[in-house]
């Protein structure tokens, strides 16, 4: 377990780093954001990890850590900029 | 002055304006690989073909490799060896099964289970098989494989289609799976009785999947390509020389209907290392031990339809209960075919000409033929372009068999 629980968190790192390149970083956290993104995304496929373990089984966790991972640094990148849109 | 100054600001200018457009056109191709990723993520988790596809990813090199591959030993399932006897018309029917230690997620609810009919001899300890069984079971299935005392004594009883009936109804009530996601894979002779059990009554309308490979279809057409020491390919004999194993096995199933004494010197003369039969030897035997034993020694290749028409009524009766193409019209399951195509045990023609019998029929089948195997086990040392010629074929067909577990 601890073997896929690391793996889970380098999927996260993984999609952290490419979340950067993709430029979703939320603009409010300042110089230091990027290692919110990176965060996040291991936070995010730590929690799919377990839920994909829970639901598909050990064989397919990952690929859930994956895609939670991946919906929740663009739902963070998204959230301001929508918030902002509804302000105008 | 004045113009150089002005040419150099317009050089950084365009240079800036450069460096934004990659790092613009960077940010897309960042932004659809991850899109590219989530798609993959959700597809492989959400979508029952995305989780056979899978699956079928990582147990492809568990069985062309025969060592399981790290992704598989850290994202699979712990498994659990047990071994349980179940009791079947024809005696005991010995099981090894291989589970995940866990019950089956939510997410479908029911584990699908596997039957390896192995063939003939003891094969419980060979290390393909038992990688094959504890790949299956790391990727969430129930592996089991099952034997009896005549198939561990090199004989093939067409009473074991019971013993087979009996493994998959075992199979069916342990924890986690249901009948309905049972299937079987009959390596070898196993494949014939596969499909004899296939046809029973009592698994007919559940059975999840047949496969069969390098399984004969017809045992007389088989007993003629023993004879003639050559297979027909195309209309045209090509000259095939089988390896002593399923000679053995033929001898030792045909003897079942010969006097004890006489059956005894139809199996020894094809026991490892026994000379041929001297003329005086085969002039004791009766007419049909005689042919039988022309047959399976390959000593008459021009007079096989003789032979085989002088095998007796008993030895006719048992190539017919043996041979699939007897029960081929009542098959109802789905059907894959699988064959070496130099295998040296069973000639591949017997799965073409099962294929045609299925095409015919309008049986839902799949056939495929492959280089990488011999007879039924993976061939070491093989180039990448036959890797990859049959691998994908071979990864299609596995797709299909995890369809029931996912």
């Amino acid at each position: 377990m601890l073997v896929l629980a690391l793996g889970w968190v380098a999927v996260g790192l993984v999609v952290g780093a490419v979340a950067l390149a993709a430029g979703l970083r939320p603009p409010m956290w300042g110089a230091r954001g990027w290692l919110g993104v990176l965060g996040m995304g291991i936070g995010a496929a730590l929690v799919g990890g377990t839920l994909g373990t829970l639901l598909f089984g050990r064989f397919f966790s990952t690929a859930v850590a994956l895609w939670i991972a991946i919906v929740a640094v663009v739902a963070l990148a998204l959230a301001p900029r929508l918030a902002a849109l509804r302000q105008r | 002055m004045w113009r150089g100054e002005r040419e150099a600001h317009v050089a950084s200018k365009s240079e800036s304006r450069a460096r934004a457009r990659l790092a613009r056109a960077g940010r897309w191709l960042a932004r659809g690989v991850l899109a590219l990723l989530f798609l993959v993520g959700a597809y492989v988790s959400l979508v029952p073909q995305g989780r056979a596809a899978a699956r079928a990813t990582l147990l492809l090199p568990a069985l062309v490799t025969q060592t399981q591959p790290a992704a598989l030993v850290a994202s699979g399932e712990p498994v659990r060896h047990t071994q349980l006897v179940v009791s079947s018309r024809s005696g005991p029917v010995f099981l090894d099964v291989y589970a995940p230690t866990a019950g089956p997620p939510p997410a479908p609810g029911v584990r699908e289970a596997v039957i390896l009919i192995s063939g003939v001899g003891d094969n419980r300890a060979v290390p393909q098989l038992i990688n094959l069984s504890e790949s299956l079971a790391r990727a969430g299935l129930v592996a089991v494989q099952m034997t009896t005392p005549a198939l561990l004594s090199y004989t093939l009883l067409p009473a074991d289609a019971d013993a087979v009936v009996a493994a998959v109804m075992a199979t069916g009530n342990l924890p986690g799976v249901r009948p309905a996601r049972v299937g079987i894979l009959g390596f070898s002779a196993g494949g014939a009785l596969a499909c004899l059990a296939a046809t029973d009554p009592r698994i007919r309308d559940s059975l999840a999947f047949i496969t069969l490979f390098g399984s004969y279809y017809d045992a007389r057409s088989l007993l003629k390509d023993f004879g003639r020491r050559a297979l027909e390919e195309n209309g045209q004999l090509k000259p095939w020389h089988p390896q002593l194993v399923p000679i053995q096995v033929l001898a030792n199933t045909i003897a079942t209907t010969l006097p004890s004494d006489e059956g005894k010197v139809l199996s020894d003369a094809f026991a490892q290392g026994a000379p041929p039969l001297m003329p005086a030897q085969i002039a004791t035997l009766s007419p049909p031990a005689a042919a039988a034993y022309h047959l399976l020694a390959g000593d008459q290749p021009d007079r096989v339809d003789a032979n085989i028409a002088a095998l007796s009524p008993q030895m006719q009766t048992l190539l017919t209960a043996l041979s699939p193409s007897t029960v081929v019209g009542e098959l109802q399951t789905p059907i894959f075919l699988l064959h070496d195509r130099n295998d040296e045990f069973v000639p591949f023609t017997q799965s073409r000409a099962f294929d045609a019998s299925l095409t015919a029929l309008g049986k839902r089948h799949e056939f495929a033929e492959f280089g990488i195997f011999a007879h039924v086990e993976v061939k070491s040392g093989l180039g990448i372009g036959a890797l990859v010629d049959d691998g994908s074929r071979l990864f299609r067909i596995i797709v299909g068999l995890l369809a029931p577990a996912s």
